[in-house]
Protein backbone atom coordinates (compact mmCIF):
# COMPACT_ATOMS: atom_id res chain seq x y z
CA UNK A 1 0.00 0.00 0.00
CA UNK A 2 2.87 2.28 1.00
CA UNK A 3 4.35 1.35 -2.05
CA UNK A 4 1.17 2.31 -4.29
CA UNK A 5 1.11 5.25 -3.17
CA UNK A 6 4.78 6.43 -3.41
CA UNK A 7 4.42 5.25 -7.31
CA UNK A 8 1.02 6.41 -8.08
CA UNK A 9 3.17 10.16 -8.73
CA UNK A 10 4.99 8.53 -11.59
CA UNK A 11 2.15 7.03 -13.35
CA UNK A 12 1.38 9.57 -15.26
CA UNK A 13 4.75 9.96 -16.26
CA UNK A 14 5.07 6.26 -17.36
CA UNK A 15 1.82 6.18 -19.59
CA UNK A 16 3.39 9.07 -21.42
CA UNK A 17 6.83 7.55 -21.36
CA UNK A 18 9.15 9.75 -19.66
CA UNK A 19 10.09 7.59 -16.65
CA UNK A 20 13.57 6.24 -17.45
CA UNK A 21 14.82 2.66 -17.78
CA UNK A 22 14.86 2.09 -13.82
CA UNK A 23 11.79 4.01 -13.07
CA UNK A 24 9.96 1.99 -16.02
CA UNK A 25 11.12 -1.55 -14.53
CA UNK A 26 10.12 -0.38 -10.55
CA UNK A 27 6.81 0.48 -11.63
CA UNK A 28 6.54 -2.70 -14.22
CA UNK A 29 7.21 -5.12 -10.86
CA UNK A 30 4.79 -3.33 -8.70
CA UNK A 31 1.76 -3.47 -11.64
CA UNK A 32 2.58 -7.34 -11.78
CA UNK A 33 1.39 -7.50 -8.19
CA UNK A 34 -1.19 -5.18 -7.75
CA UNK A 35 -4.25 -5.03 -9.60
CA UNK A 36 -5.49 -1.22 -8.37
CA UNK A 37 -2.75 0.01 -9.58
CA UNK A 38 -3.05 -1.91 -12.48
CA UNK A 39 -6.61 -0.44 -13.43
CA UNK A 40 -5.37 2.73 -12.46
CA UNK A 41 -2.84 2.47 -15.54
CA UNK A 42 -5.44 1.27 -17.40
CA UNK A 43 -7.55 3.61 -16.75
CA UNK A 44 -4.74 6.49 -17.78
CA UNK A 45 -3.71 4.28 -20.76
CA UNK A 46 -7.91 4.84 -22.19
CA UNK A 47 -7.97 8.54 -21.47
CA UNK A 48 -4.58 8.72 -23.84
CA UNK A 49 -6.04 6.76 -26.47
CA UNK A 50 -9.42 8.59 -26.78
CA UNK A 51 -7.49 12.15 -26.91
CA UNK A 52 -5.30 10.60 -29.46
CA UNK A 53 -8.85 9.44 -31.67
CA UNK A 54 -9.28 13.18 -32.33
CA UNK A 55 -5.85 13.88 -32.74
CA UNK A 56 -6.33 13.21 -36.83
CA UNK A 57 -7.10 16.79 -38.21
CA UNK A 58 -8.64 16.73 -41.94
CA UNK A 59 -6.55 19.43 -44.22
CA UNK A 60 -7.55 20.97 -47.19
CA UNK A 61 -6.05 20.55 -50.30
CA UNK A 62 -2.97 22.66 -51.69
CA UNK A 63 -3.09 24.30 -48.47
CA UNK A 64 0.60 23.57 -47.69
CA UNK A 65 1.32 24.80 -51.17
CA UNK A 66 -0.47 27.94 -50.83
CA UNK A 67 1.00 28.52 -47.91
CA UNK A 68 4.39 28.38 -49.14
CA UNK A 69 3.66 30.55 -52.08
CA UNK A 70 2.31 33.26 -49.56
CA UNK A 71 5.48 32.97 -47.40
CA UNK A 72 7.39 34.09 -50.77
CA UNK A 73 4.79 36.98 -51.48
CA UNK A 74 4.78 38.22 -48.58
CA UNK A 75 8.60 38.56 -48.32
CA UNK A 76 8.16 40.47 -51.60
CA UNK A 77 6.03 43.12 -50.86
CA UNK A 78 7.35 43.84 -47.47
CA UNK A 79 10.82 43.95 -47.99
CA UNK A 80 12.65 46.95 -47.35
CA UNK A 81 13.35 49.16 -50.38
CA UNK A 82 17.06 49.64 -52.28
CA UNK A 83 17.36 52.75 -51.03
CA UNK A 84 16.76 54.64 -47.72
CA UNK A 85 12.99 56.26 -47.26
CA UNK A 86 14.34 59.73 -45.93
CA UNK A 87 16.01 60.33 -49.88
CA UNK A 88 12.27 60.68 -51.01
CA UNK A 89 11.64 63.21 -48.13
CA UNK A 90 14.22 65.74 -49.21
CA UNK A 91 13.03 65.06 -52.92
CA UNK A 92 9.25 65.97 -52.30
CA UNK A 93 11.12 69.05 -50.49
CA UNK A 94 12.81 70.43 -53.19
CA UNK A 95 10.05 70.17 -55.15
CA UNK A 96 8.07 71.74 -53.04
CA UNK A 97 10.90 74.58 -52.40
CA UNK A 98 11.17 74.46 -56.75
CA UNK A 99 7.61 74.89 -57.50
CA UNK A 100 6.92 77.62 -54.91
CA UNK A 101 9.10 79.99 -56.49
CA UNK A 102 8.59 81.40 -59.50
CA UNK A 103 10.32 80.40 -61.96
CA UNK A 104 9.15 79.61 -66.14
CA UNK A 105 6.72 76.87 -66.28
CA UNK A 106 8.71 75.52 -69.08
CA UNK A 107 11.52 74.69 -66.89
CA UNK A 108 8.95 73.00 -64.53
CA UNK A 109 8.02 71.14 -67.57
CA UNK A 110 11.09 69.95 -69.35
CA UNK A 111 12.50 68.84 -65.83
CA UNK A 112 9.32 66.33 -65.27
CA UNK A 113 9.59 65.32 -68.93
CA UNK A 114 13.72 64.55 -68.64
CA UNK A 115 12.27 62.44 -65.16
CA UNK A 116 9.17 60.64 -66.72
CA UNK A 117 11.70 59.63 -69.59
CA UNK A 118 14.43 58.40 -67.28
CA UNK A 119 11.89 56.17 -65.33
CA UNK A 120 10.55 54.99 -68.86
CA UNK A 121 13.91 53.36 -69.83
CA UNK A 122 14.19 52.14 -66.45
CA UNK A 123 10.69 50.38 -66.61
CA UNK A 124 11.23 49.12 -70.47
CA UNK A 125 13.96 47.15 -69.27
CA UNK A 126 12.20 45.39 -65.78
CA UNK A 127 9.33 44.53 -69.01
CA UNK A 128 11.81 43.27 -71.06
CA UNK A 129 13.58 41.03 -68.73
CA UNK A 130 10.08 39.63 -67.51
CA UNK A 131 9.65 38.67 -71.30
CA UNK A 132 12.04 36.67 -71.42
CA UNK A 133 11.04 34.49 -68.56
CA UNK A 134 9.16 30.97 -69.24
CA UNK A 135 5.60 31.36 -70.81
CA UNK A 136 3.89 29.62 -68.15
CA UNK A 137 4.48 32.30 -64.50
CA UNK A 138 3.22 29.64 -62.43
CA UNK A 139 5.52 26.89 -63.01
CA UNK A 140 8.03 29.98 -63.52
CA UNK A 141 7.53 30.89 -59.91
CA UNK A 142 7.46 26.97 -58.66
CA UNK A 143 10.90 25.88 -60.37
CA UNK A 144 12.76 29.47 -59.09
CA UNK A 145 14.72 30.06 -56.13
CA UNK A 146 12.92 31.63 -52.85
CA UNK A 147 15.36 34.86 -53.77
CA UNK A 148 14.30 34.89 -57.81
CA UNK A 149 10.18 34.61 -56.75
CA UNK A 150 10.95 37.45 -53.87
CA UNK A 151 12.83 39.47 -56.86
CA UNK A 152 9.32 39.02 -59.33
CA UNK A 153 6.80 39.89 -56.92
CA UNK A 154 8.94 43.29 -56.54
CA UNK A 155 9.35 43.38 -60.49
CA UNK A 156 5.35 43.71 -60.17
CA UNK A 157 4.44 45.57 -57.58
CA UNK A 158 6.75 48.10 -59.61
CA UNK A 159 4.70 47.41 -62.64
CA UNK A 160 1.47 48.13 -60.63
CA UNK A 161 3.10 51.39 -59.23
CA UNK A 162 4.43 52.49 -62.78
CA UNK A 163 1.13 52.23 -64.17
CA UNK A 164 -0.95 53.49 -61.31
CA UNK A 165 1.28 56.72 -61.82
CA UNK A 166 0.78 56.64 -65.49
CA UNK A 167 -3.16 56.68 -64.91
CA UNK A 168 -2.81 59.79 -62.36
CA UNK A 169 -1.15 61.70 -65.10
CA UNK A 170 -3.22 61.11 -68.07
CA UNK A 171 -7.06 60.35 -66.79
CA UNK A 172 -6.91 62.70 -63.56
CA UNK A 173 -4.31 64.98 -64.80
CA UNK A 174 -2.87 65.51 -62.05
CA UNK A 175 0.89 65.99 -62.79
CA UNK A 176 2.49 67.03 -59.45
CA UNK A 177 0.99 63.63 -57.70
CA UNK A 178 2.02 61.87 -60.69
CA UNK A 179 5.80 62.97 -60.38
CA UNK A 180 5.80 62.24 -56.73
CA UNK A 181 4.45 58.85 -57.59
CA UNK A 182 7.03 58.43 -60.10
CA UNK A 183 9.82 59.57 -57.82
CA UNK A 184 9.14 56.81 -55.46
CA UNK A 185 8.64 54.38 -58.17
CA UNK A 186 12.13 55.44 -59.09
CA UNK A 187 13.61 54.62 -55.27
CA UNK A 188 11.74 51.46 -55.49
CA UNK A 189 13.57 50.22 -59.41
CA UNK A 190 16.90 48.16 -58.38
CA UNK B 1 22.20 11.83 -39.92
CA UNK B 2 20.39 13.38 -36.57
CA UNK B 3 17.28 15.81 -38.05
CA UNK B 4 18.43 18.54 -35.53
CA UNK B 5 22.10 18.26 -37.31
CA UNK B 6 20.68 18.94 -40.50
CA UNK B 7 18.38 21.62 -39.43
CA UNK B 8 21.63 23.20 -38.11
CA UNK B 9 23.84 22.41 -41.48
CA UNK B 10 20.53 24.01 -43.50
CA UNK B 11 20.67 27.28 -41.26
CA UNK B 12 24.35 27.81 -41.21
CA UNK B 13 23.94 27.44 -45.20
CA UNK B 14 20.97 29.86 -45.31
CA UNK B 15 22.94 31.98 -43.12
CA UNK B 16 26.43 31.83 -45.36
CA UNK B 17 24.08 33.29 -48.41
CA UNK B 18 22.30 30.39 -49.92
CA UNK B 19 18.42 31.43 -49.19
CA UNK B 20 17.14 28.57 -51.21
CA UNK B 21 17.52 26.37 -48.13
CA UNK B 22 14.93 28.24 -46.63
CA UNK B 23 12.57 26.04 -49.03
CA UNK B 24 13.70 22.80 -47.49
CA UNK B 25 13.20 23.95 -44.12
CA UNK B 26 9.66 25.17 -44.67
CA UNK B 27 8.74 22.07 -46.67
CA UNK B 28 10.16 19.94 -43.37
CA UNK B 29 8.11 21.70 -40.53
CA UNK B 30 4.81 23.70 -42.41
CA UNK B 31 2.81 21.12 -41.85
CA UNK B 32 3.95 20.10 -38.13
CA UNK B 33 3.31 24.10 -37.77
CA UNK B 34 -0.43 24.35 -39.54
CA UNK B 35 -1.63 21.42 -37.42
CA UNK B 36 -0.63 22.79 -34.23
CA UNK B 37 -2.11 26.34 -35.36
CA UNK B 38 -5.31 24.71 -36.84
CA UNK B 39 -5.72 22.86 -33.45
CA UNK B 40 -4.84 26.52 -31.46
CA UNK B 41 -7.43 28.60 -33.37
CA UNK B 42 -9.46 26.21 -34.54
CA UNK B 43 -10.49 27.87 -38.30
CA UNK B 44 -8.55 26.82 -41.18
CA UNK B 45 -8.11 30.52 -42.56
CA UNK B 46 -6.66 31.93 -39.52
CA UNK B 47 -4.24 28.41 -38.96
CA UNK B 48 -3.07 29.14 -42.50
CA UNK B 49 -2.74 32.80 -42.04
CA UNK B 50 -1.00 32.27 -38.85
CA UNK B 51 1.38 29.66 -40.78
CA UNK B 52 2.78 32.03 -42.86
CA UNK B 53 3.26 34.54 -40.83
CA UNK B 54 5.41 32.33 -38.50
CA UNK B 55 7.89 30.78 -41.37
CA UNK B 56 7.41 35.17 -42.81
CA UNK B 57 9.07 36.18 -39.52
CA UNK B 58 11.69 33.04 -39.66
CA UNK B 59 13.07 33.59 -42.96
CA UNK B 60 13.71 37.42 -41.59
CA UNK B 61 15.05 36.50 -38.27
CA UNK B 62 16.65 33.35 -39.40
CA UNK B 63 20.20 35.40 -39.98
CA UNK B 64 20.59 36.19 -36.06
CA UNK B 65 19.21 32.69 -35.19
CA UNK B 66 22.07 30.70 -32.98
CA UNK B 67 21.55 27.04 -32.48
CA UNK B 68 21.02 27.26 -28.74
CA UNK B 69 17.86 25.26 -29.14
CA UNK B 70 16.98 23.06 -31.83
CA UNK B 71 15.26 25.05 -34.82
CA UNK B 72 12.22 23.30 -34.44
CA UNK B 73 11.76 24.71 -31.04
CA UNK B 74 12.45 28.05 -32.25
CA UNK B 75 9.85 27.79 -34.77
CA UNK B 76 7.13 26.41 -31.82
CA UNK B 77 7.82 29.45 -30.04
CA UNK B 78 7.09 32.02 -32.95
CA UNK B 79 3.53 29.85 -34.15
CA UNK B 80 3.32 29.39 -30.03
CA UNK B 81 3.58 33.41 -29.35
CA UNK B 82 1.20 34.21 -32.24
CA UNK B 83 -1.44 32.10 -31.26
CA UNK B 84 -1.54 33.55 -28.06
CA UNK B 85 -2.15 36.88 -29.66
CA UNK B 86 -4.31 35.80 -31.69
CA UNK B 87 -6.42 34.31 -28.84
CA UNK B 88 -5.71 37.85 -26.92
CA UNK B 89 -7.25 39.84 -30.19
CA UNK B 90 -10.20 37.36 -30.15
CA UNK B 91 -10.97 38.06 -27.07
CA UNK B 92 -10.54 41.65 -26.93
CA UNK B 93 -12.99 41.54 -29.75
CA UNK B 94 -15.46 39.58 -27.94
CA UNK B 95 -14.99 42.16 -25.01
CA UNK B 96 -15.37 45.09 -26.84
CA UNK B 97 -18.42 44.03 -28.82
CA UNK B 98 -20.31 43.43 -25.38
CA UNK B 99 -19.42 47.03 -23.91
CA UNK B 100 -20.98 48.74 -27.38
CA UNK B 101 -23.97 47.42 -28.78
CA UNK B 102 -22.62 49.26 -31.99
CA UNK B 103 -19.93 46.48 -33.40
CA UNK B 104 -20.64 42.94 -33.92
CA UNK B 105 -19.25 39.89 -33.16
CA UNK B 106 -16.93 38.65 -35.38
CA UNK B 107 -19.71 35.65 -37.25
CA UNK B 108 -17.92 32.22 -37.18
CA UNK B 109 -16.26 31.74 -40.47
CA UNK B 110 -17.70 28.90 -43.14
CA UNK B 111 -14.87 26.64 -43.02
CA UNK B 112 -14.87 25.97 -38.89
CA UNK B 113 -12.88 22.61 -38.26
CA UNK B 114 -16.07 20.61 -37.07
CA UNK B 115 -18.03 21.19 -40.52
CA UNK B 116 -16.12 18.80 -42.35
CA UNK B 117 -19.06 16.86 -44.21
CA UNK B 118 -16.79 14.10 -44.57
CA UNK B 119 -17.07 12.79 -41.14
CA UNK B 120 -19.66 10.35 -39.99
CA UNK B 121 -22.43 11.85 -37.85
CA UNK B 122 -21.18 9.38 -34.66
CA UNK B 123 -17.59 10.09 -35.30
CA UNK B 124 -17.96 13.86 -35.58
CA UNK B 125 -19.89 13.78 -32.20
CA UNK B 126 -17.52 11.55 -30.40
CA UNK B 127 -14.81 13.68 -31.51
CA UNK B 128 -16.38 17.04 -30.48
CA UNK B 129 -16.90 15.53 -27.16
CA UNK B 130 -13.23 15.29 -26.86
CA UNK B 131 -12.22 18.19 -28.40
CA UNK B 132 -14.91 20.46 -26.24
CA UNK B 133 -13.23 18.12 -22.99
CA UNK B 134 -9.93 19.18 -24.56
CA UNK B 135 -10.65 22.47 -24.51
CA UNK B 136 -11.77 22.69 -20.93
CA UNK B 137 -8.37 22.31 -20.14
CA UNK B 138 -6.68 26.29 -18.65
CA UNK B 139 -4.48 27.67 -21.61
CA UNK B 140 -1.18 26.08 -20.07
CA UNK B 141 -2.48 22.51 -19.69
CA UNK B 142 -3.62 22.53 -22.67
CA UNK B 143 -1.07 24.08 -24.55
CA UNK B 144 1.58 21.85 -22.83
CA UNK B 145 -0.93 18.71 -23.55
CA UNK B 146 -0.84 19.47 -27.38
CA UNK B 147 2.56 19.82 -27.92
CA UNK B 148 3.55 16.62 -25.98
CA UNK B 149 0.64 14.45 -27.31
CA UNK B 150 0.04 15.86 -30.23
CA UNK B 151 3.40 17.20 -31.69
CA UNK B 152 5.65 15.09 -30.39
CA UNK B 153 7.26 17.03 -28.40
CA UNK B 154 9.60 16.08 -25.68
CA UNK B 155 8.96 18.28 -21.96
CA UNK B 156 12.83 19.73 -22.53
CA UNK B 157 11.81 21.02 -25.81
CA UNK B 158 8.69 22.33 -24.39
CA UNK B 159 9.97 24.50 -21.35
CA UNK B 160 11.99 26.37 -24.46
CA UNK B 161 8.63 27.47 -26.58
CA UNK B 162 6.33 27.89 -23.17
CA UNK B 163 9.78 29.87 -21.36
CA UNK B 164 8.54 27.35 -18.24
CA UNK B 165 10.83 25.09 -15.90
CA UNK B 166 10.61 21.34 -16.48
CA UNK B 167 8.91 20.45 -13.10
CA UNK B 168 6.26 23.38 -14.17
CA UNK B 169 5.60 21.71 -17.67
CA UNK B 170 5.27 17.94 -15.76
CA UNK B 171 2.60 19.81 -13.31
CA UNK B 172 0.52 21.24 -15.77
CA UNK B 173 0.49 17.75 -18.20
CA UNK B 174 -0.25 15.91 -14.92
CA UNK B 175 -3.04 18.15 -14.38
CA UNK B 176 -4.30 18.49 -17.94
CA UNK B 177 -4.52 14.16 -17.88
CA UNK B 178 -6.42 13.81 -14.78
CA UNK B 179 -8.78 16.43 -15.53
CA UNK B 180 -9.48 14.52 -19.06
CA UNK B 181 -9.40 11.12 -17.26
CA UNK B 182 -12.54 12.50 -15.31
CA UNK B 183 -14.16 14.71 -18.14
CA UNK B 184 -13.66 11.62 -20.44
CA UNK B 185 -14.87 8.19 -18.15
CA UNK B 186 -18.85 8.39 -19.28
CA UNK B 187 -17.52 8.14 -23.03
CA UNK B 188 -14.73 5.77 -22.45
CA UNK B 189 -17.14 3.46 -20.31
CA UNK B 190 -19.61 3.68 -22.54
CA UNK B 191 -17.67 2.26 -25.56
CA UNK B 192 -15.12 -0.66 -24.31
CA UNK B 193 -11.95 1.07 -25.07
Amino acid sequence: MIQCKQLEESYIDYVCDLLNDEQVARVDQHLRRCSTCNRKIQSLQKTLRLTEEAQKMPMPPLVLDNIERNVYKRLATKSPSPKPAQHFSKYLTALRLFSMKRRPVWLFRSAIATLVLVITVSVVTIVVNQDQSPDNPISAISIQSPHERIKLYQQAEIQNNYTEALETRHLKGDDRLATLQLLVLREQTP
Amino acid sequence: MDRTVEDEILVAQFQAGHLDVFDDLMKRYKGQIYSYLLRSVKNYEDAEELTIEVFFKAYRALDTWKPQARFSTWLYKIAHNLSIDFHRAKSRRHTYSLDNEEFVLDEPKAVDLWSNPEWEAEEKDRHRIIRDAIDQLSPKQKAVFMLNRYQGLQIKEITEILGMAEGTVKVHLHRAIKKLQTLLLPLWEKNDI
